[in-house]
């Protein structure tokens, strides 16, 4: 086989792997769910039934209580501006078991696979390229549709912790897009994560993970 | 007389055409932009006897960036899922990367950082945005080559002087 075929699904993986990585680092315990035929079946696109690929279930314990989450790839999410639109960020952390299914959405009554807006907990981009501004702007759409409450520098504060919604991006920032992100990150809780390949080990490093910025109030430095 | 082929040619080949055209559009543009700050900047003119250097390690770092770190996530992947899950595979659309596809991946990314290693190839090299970010590490790297290449020689050379001073007669 050549794999050479795959490279952008490999760097999507890689990126999954990073939050998934960040749940890890945060206390919450992990586990495989949703096999297939034994199987790990990774979601390549937004097209599919999401019951038929697999998933990664992170809980923690907030007092007596377990919480469990869903990181899942691909999947549709609502707006929060209108309901009837939807978006598929690259990965999603949602509320346990709150993927909905319906044929209403598409003309030819194909199952489409979504989750509520109040059910998506925060979401990641992925993107192989150099950062360049719009690319950057693009997201802060994004941000605004699926997250408008994160479009501040104090989100809303949620019983356990979340990567804020982030941006990660494989290649290098120049001068621009450096103050870009200084900028942005300043005014709204997200991230943006550039330079992936060289620094992801450092950034989703046990040392430097409380860097990240998390859903919830504006860490004060 | 015996035409040689160009390095990025040797390192695409068999690559998909959509990933060759990446790395080869890429190359193309990178390499028209180094021949024109080395021909016009004097920063940059001590490479000007190494436009084959350049050009190597240049189409090295695209294939670096470009294949190998996508490879060594695969497999860092693979290791998250079967530390989490009772599987020993990930399908990804018709593919099966089970522990043997993972072993091979692995191997190649091996060989890849143990060639780097013999020829003293340091990975900072491959970490830029800018093409002149580039040129300046090529700059660095040969003038650190040609330092230890210096002392190497007045080592040799003063271990030659002892010698012969050690001589009785």
């Amino acid at each position: 086989m050549n794999q050479a075929k795959r490279t952008s699904e490999y760097f999507e993986m890689t990126c999954f792997n990073y939050i998934v990585r960040f749940y890890e680092l945060n206390g919450y315990s992990l586990e495989v769910k949703n096999l297939q035929s034994d199987k790990y079946r990774y979601k390549c696109s937004p097209a599919g039934i999401q019951s038929n690929f697999s998933h990664f279930e992170a809980t923690t314990k907030v007092g007596k209580r377990n919480l469990s989450f869903e990181i899942q790839h691909n999947l549709a999410v609502q707006s929060s501006q209108d309901e009837l639109l939807f978006t598929s960020p690259d990965i999603s952390v949602i509320k346990k078991g709150k993927v909905k299914y319906t044929k209403e959405y598409y003309d030819t009554k194909t199952t489409f696979s979504y989750v509520e807006n109040k059910d998506l907990m925060t979401f990641c981009e992925v993107k192989q390229f150099n950062p360049f501004p719009e690319l950057l702007f693009n997201f802060i759409g994004v941000l605004n549709e699926l997250k408008v409450e994160y479009m501040t520098d104090n989100g809303l504060p949620l019983p356990s912790a979340h990567i804020a919604p982030s941006l990660m991006i494989s290649g290098k920032p120049n001068k621009q897009t450096t103050t870009i992100r200084k900028s942005l990150e300043n005014r709204y809780c997200i991230n943006i994560i550039y330079d992936l390949f060289y620094n992801a080990t450092f950034t989703f490093s046990k040392g430097n993970i409380n860097d990240l910025r998390k859903t919830g109030k504006k860490p004060s430095h | 007389m015996k035409s040689e082929t160009p390095i990025i040619n040797i390192l695409t080949y068999k690559l998909p055409f959509e990933l060759t055209n990446q790395i080869y559009n890429e190359f193309q543009s990178r390499l028209k932009e180094a021949n024109f700050l080395i021909e016009k900047y004097k920063t940059y003119s001590s490479l000007k006897e190494n436009t084959k250097t350049v050009e190597l390690f240049l189409s090295l770092s695209i294939f670096h960036r470009r294949v190998i770190t996508n490879l060594d996530g695969a497999v860092k992947f693979y290791g998250t899922v079967t530390k989490n899950g009772q599987t020993d595979t990930v399908r990804i659309g018709n593919y099966n990367l089970t522990g043997e596809e993972k072993n091979k991946i692995l191997a190649v990314v091996m060989n890849y950082n143990a060639l780097l290693e013999k020829f003293s190839i340091p990975q900072a090299v491959m970490e830029y945005y800018e093409t002149r970010e580039f040129l300046k590490k090529i700059i660095t790297l040969k003038s650190e080559l040609e330092n230890a290449d210096f002392k190497e020689r007045r080592t040799k050379r003063k271990g030659n002087q002892t010698d012969e001073e050690d001589l009785p007669f």
